[in-house]
């Protein structure tokens, strides 16, 4: 930890010296990586084991810094904005998708704007119910959902969340008009789920993993294509017969537009470095986060990613018409 | 009879606050919606509301008190014209200017906000306080940002 | 109890660790020296040491996070002691009486008031995680947003007390505070409220330390330039530095009830340490004997509110350790920390990981230990600070201010706010207005919207939803009386006074 201390140290030392940056002596000084979202959560945790392995692979400290607020385009803005010259790189989540129809008022286009360095994550979600609820199984969810739909509620972590993009996408698919229930993070709407007060929810197994597996939650459904070995009971999508009900929540990692491309071929290294990295992987394993395929760690593959889902969120937003003014 | 011009005074900004808040709640045209259904306007405007009615009853309390208000007391008018500014200076130069200049500027104008204050000592104290918010916030708690910002770019080329 | 003194006996022989120890040393350290500079909060330390822990034994670096998380709630009273500038809200309390007893001279009786009365908390609450860790956290568990709207309603009306002046006044404050707290993007909609139409407001909250700084510490800076522009140093005045017999007979009752407090507000999420200090300001406010030195320098009102700040924080480690659940920001970081570190936080902590839990409970009283003996001797150092001439004092405050904002939230727009705050602040003072409340009455005001919304809409907008909870029918019966006896010396006093009037 000390040896730690002092590297942080001597990394900042070295800015006594930065000179302007060149392709061929980048990186030379610390590298900072935006988070848009609150210090804590799921990104956070993310965004923190990414920085250390990369750090390690690149020789100087990359230092994450929150910038949240606004659904994550506060930071997003700023790297926008940002030099494009390495230094100051984003990782941000599937909002990167979803904003531009939730926000008409957007300062920056997630598609010019950007210089992709690559895919980072997937992490499946969960549909999970509060430990009370007299139903276990699928087909008799459905039907107390159809029953009750004047009294249950459906808790999400606000507006443009994964949990309300999770929950938007299920009330389209089962045609069920639930009423959503915002919290401000995942955290607090479990926290009225496990006190029985909210009926459902739609989360990352980042936090909901360790509450299904002591049973202080019921799990429905994971919205993967295959069961997960830590949550072994939980049906795929397909097996309960709502094959749509697929979604993961990436995490991608972008430059500012107009950053060379030898700096981004040398982020992108660092970045196939950290995904190979045990601890790294060893902690994504406790949580069910998957680190992305090879062949989808490539600029181009995120890019894609983002085009794609762009146009598949614009309906499903518009359809519930929830933006932002 | 004598007026307590002080609450009269506090009454009145409590009832100013209060219809500016109400007024941009109009003027945004944020929804109020029912209690049934509250919108994003909805406890605002309940709060602007008790404001004002808060406002105006510490006003007429203070147009009929028997209590007489204190001594008045010098406006600072020095401390407010040399610190007041300072941080609208701080934010609007940190980022393209970096840590040292902001921060030195800042505490070598606050120096004059005293009036015993000598040109030699403020120096010697910007400097030090420059120092030390250096060591303290880049060195060790590694605040991103450089000691010079990019506005200094042109000396590097 | 032989199983909990075996238990204990476990989390000493981790904590007692010479490595462990160090580390807990390094850790309190550390969150003295940044309590007491005004900006850089524990939130901000723990998330910047938070990546060099990896990789480390967990116990060891969630021990010294630990240690910067109550060394901070520490060092923030000092400063808000010392120079009326509270690192946190919870320090807010503690600057009321604190800081006039320290222009009364009695800075030093003041630190060591609050050291006393955080480490005799420590203690207790230390104690009572280990003995009450499931109870407790099953107790958490029956609150949700009907309970926490009632628990804030039940601050609030609380906070009425706090001010010393008239009640109208400290009841527009709260307002004005609830109004403050609503700038920014709602939860709901989502929609932007009183930004003016800049999206670097979105984060209402992150407006909370330039309002801090600017209504306590810029605004005390103008008040103190009106006279001659200068201020007279401090230490001119210090009588002693030590409390006497009839200090220490005078904090014990205080420390005792705050700790009670501190340890069951901890546990609740949203801001339990928070309410805890101002519900024992309310309540020493309340029960004094001595009701003419309140809000004059106290020394109940720095004793109690710094007991139940720290027992708070200390039994707000429960419900994060147990039902993996953070109650609060800074928790919520912790709990990235041990994510970070491999170790679900939840139930099962303590059945695989006992070495941590006792571990981390035990390291939690040697580090109020260590905090002591460091601040003690450092009280001395302190005050002595308070012979710095304002010449030098007030450049370093405004820098320092400036550098923290932007430090924590990497936004100009909130220095920018650092100057409207500071006027304003400074003109409400001026006029007699106390800022405790108004600072209550912004940390609540999200929370307390977005629980009435929330239960709202869960009960379909059925408000009966408040009553038909056992829970949140209590807080509120306890609210509705604590207003009638907040209220009743008012009316009192005024018939007395009107009587008066008429026989003379």
């Amino acid at each position: 930890m000390m040896k730690r201390l002092l590297a942080a140290l001597a990394a900042a030392a070295t800015i006594f010296t930065a000179g302007a940056a060149t392709a061929q002596t980048f990186p030379d000084r610390p590298i900072t990586m935006v988070v848009p979202f609150r210090a804590g959560g799921p990104t956070d945790t993310v965004g923190r084991l990414l920085s250390q392995a990369m750090s390690r692979n690149l020789g100087v400290q990359v230092q994450v810094q929150i910038v949240d607020g606004a659904g994550g385009t506060l930071g997003a803005q700023r790297v926008a904005e940002a030099a494009p010259d390495g230094y100051t790189i984003l990782l941000y989540h599937v909002g990167m998708a979803t904003t531009p129809t939730l926000y008409p008022n957007l300062g920056y286009d997630p598609l010019t704007d950007f210089a992709e360095i690559g895919l980072v994550t997937n992490v499946p979600m969960t549909l999970v119910g509060r430990q009370r609820l007299p139903v276990s199984t699928w087909e008799q969810l459905i039907a107390y959902m159809t029953n009750n739909i004047d009294r249950i509620t459906m808790a999400h972590a606000g507006i443009g969340s994964a949990s309300h993009l999770c929950a938007m996408l299920f009330s389209q698919l089962t045609g069920l008009d639930i009423v959503t229930v915002p919290f401000v993070g995942t955290a607090e709407a479990m926290l009225d789920l496990q006190a029985d007060f909210v009926d459902f929810m739609c989360d990352q197994t980042t936090s909901t993993v360790a509450p299904i597996q002591s049973g202080s939650v019921i799990a429905y459904a994971v919205t993967s294509p295959v069961r997960l070995q830590q949550i072994p009971d939980v049906p795929t999508p397909a097996e309960v017969g709502l094959p749509g009900f697929q979604l993961d929540v990436w995490h991608g990692l972008w430059a500012p537009a107009g950053t060379p491309p030898e700096v981004v071929a040398r982020l992108n290294e660092a970045l196939r470095f950290a995904l190979t990295d045990q601890q790294v992987l060893r902690t994504f394993a406790l949580f069910a986060t998957n680190p992305s395929p090879i062949e989808d760690q490539t600029p181009e593959a995120l890019r894609a990613k983002v085009a794609s889902e762009i146009e598949l969120w614009r309906p499903l937003i518009e359809a519930a018409g929830e933006f932002v003014r | 009879m004598t007026r307590n011009r002080q609450d009269i005074a506090v009454g009145v900004i409590f009832v100013a606050i209060g219809l500016l808040f109400g007024f941009d709640v109009w003027r945004t045209e944020l929804d109020v919606g029912t209690p049934l259904r509250m919108g994003p306007g909805f406890f605002p405007v309940i709060l602007a509301s008790v404001l004002v009615v808060l406002g105006a009853a510490i006003a007429i309390r203070g147009a009929i008190a028997r209590i007489p208000p204190e001594a008045f007391r010098a406006i600072p008018w020095r401390g407010l014209l040399f610190i007041a500014p300072l941080p609208v200076f701080f934010g609007l130069t940190i980022e393209g200017l970096g840590l040292v200049l902001p921060i030195f500027v800042v505490a070598f104008a606050a120096s004059f906000a005293s009036r015993e204050v000598r040109l030699v000592s403020a120096f010697a104290t910007a400097a030090g306080v420059t120092a030390f918010c250096v060591v303290v916030f880049h060195t060790l708690a590694g605040l991103p940002l450089p000691l010079f910002g990019p506005w200094f770019d042109f000396l590097r080329s | 109890m032989t199983e909990l003194l075996g238990n204990l006996a476990d989390g000493f022989a981790v904590a007692g660790t010479l490595t462990n120890i160090l580390y807990a040393f390094l850790g309190v350290l550390l969150g003295t020296v940044i309590g007491v500079l005004p900006g850089v909060g524990p939130m901000a330390t723990i998330a910047i040491l938070m990546p060099m822990t990896l990789g480390s034994d967990p116990t060891t670096s969630l021990i010294m996070l630990a240690g910067v998380y109550y060394g901070a709630q520490y060092g923030g009273s000092t400063s808000a002691i010392l120079i009326n500038v509270p690192g946190e809200v919870s320090s807010a309390v503690t600057a009321i009486e604190g800081y006039q007893m320290a222009r009364r001279g009695r800075a030093g009786t003041a630190l060591a008031a609050a050291a006393i009365g955080s480490f005799v908390a420590g203690t207790i609450a230390t104690i009572a995680v280990a003995l009450l860790s499931p109870p407790l956290a099953a107790m958490a568990r029956n609150f949700a947003s009907p309970e926490y709207f009632a628990l804030m309603v039940l601050g609030l009306v609380m906070a009425i007390a706090l001010a010393n002046g008239a009640p109208l006044k400290a009841l527009a404050m709260i307002v004005l505070g609830l109004l403050i707290g609503m700038v920014g993007q709602e939860t709901q909609t989502g929609r932007m409220r009183f930004t003016m139409g800049f999206n670097e407001l979105a984060d209402g909250s992150a407006l909370f330390l330039p309002l801090v700084i600017g209504f306590f510490g810029l605004a005390e800076i103008y008040r103190n330039l009106e006279g001659t522009g200068t201020r007279e140093a401090l230490l001119k005045r210090v009588s002693n530095i030590w409390p006497s017999r009839a200090d220490l007979r005078r904090m014990v009752a205080p420390i005792l009830r705050g700790t009670g407090l501190g340890s069951m507000f901890g546990i609740l999420p949203g801001n339990g340490p928070v309410l805890a200090s101002f519900a024992s300001y309310s309540i020493e406010k309340r029960i004094t004997k001595h009701p003419e030195e309140f809000g004059h320098g106290a020394i109940e009102g720095v004793a109690g509110p710094e007991a139940a700040n720290n027992a708070g924080a200390q039994t707000s480690f429960v419900p994060m350790l147990t039902l993996g659940i953070p109650p609060s920001p800074v928790m919520a970081l912790m709990m990235g920390a041990m994510i970070l570190n491999g170790i679900i936080p939840g139930p099962r902590v303590i059945e695989e990981n006992p070495g941590l839990f006792w571990g981390l409970i035990a390291s939690m009283w040697i580090g109020n230990i260590m905090l002591v003996i460091l601040n003690l001797p450092l009280i001395g150092l302190w005050v002595r600070l308070l012979t710095i001439p304002y010449r030098v004092l007030v450049p370093a405050i405004v820098a320092f201010s400036c550098v923290g904002v932007y430090a924590v939230s990497s936004n100009p727009f909130h220095v920018f706010a650092l100057t409207l705050f500071g006027l304003v602040g400074y003109l409400l003072v001026r006029l007699r207005c106390e800022p405790a409340p108004l600072l209550l009455g912004f940390v609540l005001a999200g929370p307390l919207e977005s629980n009435l919304i929330r239960s709202l809409r869960v009960s379909r907008g059925d408000p009966m939803v408040f009553l038909e909870r056992p829970i949140s029918a209590g807080l509120l019966a306890v609210a509705l009386v604590a207003l009638i006896v907040v209220l009743l010396p008012f009316v009192a006093k005024k018939r007395e006074k009107v009587f008066q009037e008429e026989e003379g």
